[in-house]
């Protein structure tokens, strides 16, 4: 075994430490796990805030700091691009797609499959997700495994088994709650990190002109060159990762979905997409990729420190080793990566574990209770993990894992992505050609894989054949397309519905539906304002029918009528609704208290010597 | 050294193509929500929007220049841009 960058105890100490606090966490947090809503979609009441670094933390695996920081290093700072072209998509995205999981309480891709077309097209769905989600755990897992071999020197594979038990095991006991608080804390941690490196590497240059002036002009251009080389080209990654990449995170991955729905409310998702999108992603790219870009400069002035020949995938480590001068702040960066790796795996176990559950188990078993389901659901997310690291073996046979990434996502994702859309923007796709979307698509696809040459060269835009990996990432072009053209063709040539009662509230013409099937009668519309109250006049009954009677002048001023679906919050905001639950307006209570059932009393764990706000939702 | 493939016409593409899914995108959201009606309850969502493609859009162009014109400077604009971004984000998004 080679250790290329020497350790000792302290940085042993720091990494032991991190481990620990992150299997605590899970720990602590598989307390509030009641049911599988409180393991999948933690109650479904946490602030934007909060869902807005987590699903940072979700999108910036350990994968990118390997992926992106190696693409800097080669390419420069159009490593960047694949984070800030997400944009295009979020008219759809907040005013379609969120609406739709959220009021219509759909727990799964494959769920909203059944739903909007059949069983066929959820099995069909609930296959594909699978494949994506283990897929996506397996490219994490041989992520880290490269980043930190230079500094263990242990084979690839001992890293990614180790790494995947205990993430494993954190993920099967503490369930969202504990995936969204230690995402919060990875994110901040991770973003830190990444620009830590950053100012080192500066520093180490010799400030920032030294930084600029030793990149070429090709360095510093933000996007890459528009076809060439066939290793990262602009036309390619557009598709691959601008168009179907962007649909495929947003609209098809389960773990970013399940992010949507533990937002308290729709406004609080679409918050958190903004403030993901335009204010934390552009932070994350730079945090990912610099130490590429600072390697780079380094290359280019001192090729005795870091030379040409240097393998990109775990240049991180090579810099983070060259730049941070003492040992606690190498193992603090080695830590930052290992909560990026921590931070998208647990997510996507989570994912994986919500699908197996929700989609396999529980319409093969006969009304299992819901002690049985949590039961499954742990162990289905230590199945998951063990079925990654498969996958993870299979990957580290494909080259860099930034291809590797690409191409699985332009072949796994566009049936799906297909299906996804024209569902929820077409009304009348149909049910056949979404099962012909998944079938004929895939036979394309193959056929495009066999036969790059015949099919994928017209959509080539001039980049250059590669017989070993011919046409990577634009491959995803062609894939659209000939999915897309499929579900038009064979939807045109299928009679219509009559009506399209059956689809309320599951198309984006049809979402006017939706506030009212979450709330299950007609929506008040004269919302009144948020009331605090303290919690000593808070009385807790033995019920156990998620009530909450209000006295009447606390009725008026929220303008509440029984059977509203209400909010109800510690008032402490930097808690981001940890304690907090859903609740139903019960009959004004008669003895000037607010009565709460021990139901939602225990939901919420509510410390009653804090204030509480109530406030209407829908 | 002829740098338009790598600055130039990847970026219309992107945008190009990029106004197209996000015009597209607005105007079906306006077309589904009823219209006037989505104007009325929605108007700073598509404020937002509409100010988010700006702003990448910008942040790319920006970068852009600063590389051809060996202008680090244009970083500044940068950094400005998005705390203006942070700025309106925090303000108006509620």
């Amino acid at each position: 075994m080679n250790t290329l960058i020497p350790t000792t105890g302290l940085f042993w100490g720091i990494l032991t430490c991190y481990v620990f606090f992150v299997l605590g966490a899970g720990l602590f947090f598989a307390r509030n796990n009641k049911s599988t809503e409180d393991f999948f979609f933690g109650g479904r009441r946490f602030s934007w805030w909060l869902i807005a670094m987590s699903m940072l933390a979700t999108g910036v695996g350990s994968h990118s700091f390997a992926k992106y920081a190696s693409k800097g290093f080669e390419y420069g700072f159009s490593s960047t691009m694949t984070y800030m072209n997400d944009w295009f998509f979020m008219p759809l995205l907040l005013f379609g797609w969120i609406p739709i999981i959220y009021y219509m309480k759909v727990n799964s891709i494959p769920e909203y499959f059944q739903r909007r077309f059949n069983s066929t097209v959820r099995n069909l769905s609930t296959f594909t997700m699978l494949l994506y989600l283990v897929g996506y755990i397996g490219i994490g897992l041989l992520a880290l495994g490269s980043l930190l071999q230079p500094i263990l020197g242990w084979e690839i594979n001992t890293i990614i088994i180790v790494v995947a038990v205990i993430s494993g095991i954190y993920v099967s006991l503490g369930g969202q709650t504990a995936i969204i608080f230690t995402d919060f804390l990875q994110g901040i941690i991770l973003l830190f990190a990444g620009l830590l490196i950053f100012g080192l590497g500066i520093a180490y240059l010799g400030g920032f002109d030294s930084f600029w002036n030793n990149l070429s002009i090709a360095n510093k251009l933000p996007l890459a060159d528009f076809n060439s080389p066939p290793d990262f080209n602009f036309a390619g990654i557009f598709w691959q990762d601008g168009v179907v990449g962007s649909v495929g995170f947003a609209f098809m991955n389960q773990a970013v979905i399940m992010r949507f729905l533990a937002a308290r409310s729709v406004v609080h998702a679409r918050r958190a997409t903004i403030m993901n999108v335009l204010v934390f992603l552009p932070i994350g790219t730079i945090a990912v990729s610099n130490s590429g870009w600072v390697a780079r400069a380094i290359a280019n002035t001192s090729p005795d420190v870091i030379a040409e020949t240097t393998n990109p995938n775990g240049i991180f480590t090579v810099v983070a080793g060259i730049v941070s001068g003492s040992e606690a702040i190498f193992a603090f960066l080695v830590a930052a990566v290992v909560a990026a790796l921590m931070s998208s795996l647990d997510s996507q176990i989570n994912a994986s574990a919500a699908v197996a559950v929700n989609d396999i188990y529980t319409p093969l078993s006969k009304n299992p209770s819901e002690k049985t389901r949590l039961r499954v659901s742990m162990f289905t997310s230590l199945l998951v993990t063990f079925i990654g690291i498969q996958a993870a073996f299979l990957f580290s046979k494909y080259g860099t894992i930034y291809e590797a990434h690409g191409a699985f996502h332009s072949v796994v994702t566009p049936p799906m992505v297909t299906v996804i859309f024209l569902g929820i923007f077409w009304k009348r796709f149909s049910s056949r050609a979404a099962v012909l979307t998944f079938i004929l698509g895939g036979i394309f696809i193959l056929l495009g894989i066999e036969y790059p040459k015949t099919f994928v060269q017209p959509f080539s835009h001039g980049i250059e054949f590669v017989e070993e990996k011919p046409w990577s990432y634009i491959r995803a072009l062609y894939n659209v397309f000939a999915c897309v053209s499929i579900g038009i063709i064979v939807t045109l040539f299928t009679k219509p519905p009559k009506n399209y009662d059956k689809i309320k509230g599951l198309t984006i013409w049809t979402i006017k539906d939706g506030p009212q099937y979450f709330k299950g009668s007609d929506v008040n519309k004269n919302a009144g304002i948020t009331i605090q109250f303290s919690g000593a006049e808070v009385e807790v009954t033995q019920k156990d029918n998620n009530e909450v009677s209000l006295p009447k002048n606390y009725m008026d001023k929220i303008k509440g009528n029984k059977g509203d679906l209400i909010y109800i919050s510690d008032h402490r905001w930097y808690l981001g609704g940890l304690k907090s639950t859903h609740a139903r307006l019960g009959s004004v209570s008669d003895n000037n208290k607010v009565i709460i059932s021990k139901d939602v009393s225990d939901h919420a764990q509510f410390n009653l010597s804090e204030d509480l706000i109530v406030e209407l939702e829908v | 050294m002829d740098l338009f493939s790598h600055s130039w016409l990847p970026l219309m593409y992107q945008y190009g193509f990029g106004l197209l899914i996000f015009g597209g995108g607005l105007f079906t959201v306006f077309r589904a929500y009823g219209g006037n009606q989505f104007w009325k309850e929605h108007k700073i969502w598509m404020q937002v929007l509409v100010w988010g493609f700006i702003y990448i859009f910008s942040i790319h162009l920006f970068m852009t220049l600063s590389a051809l014109n060996d202008a680090p400077k244009m970083y500044l604009l940068i950094l400005a841009l998005y705390v203006l971004n942070v700025g309106i984000l925090v303000r108006n998004v509620k």
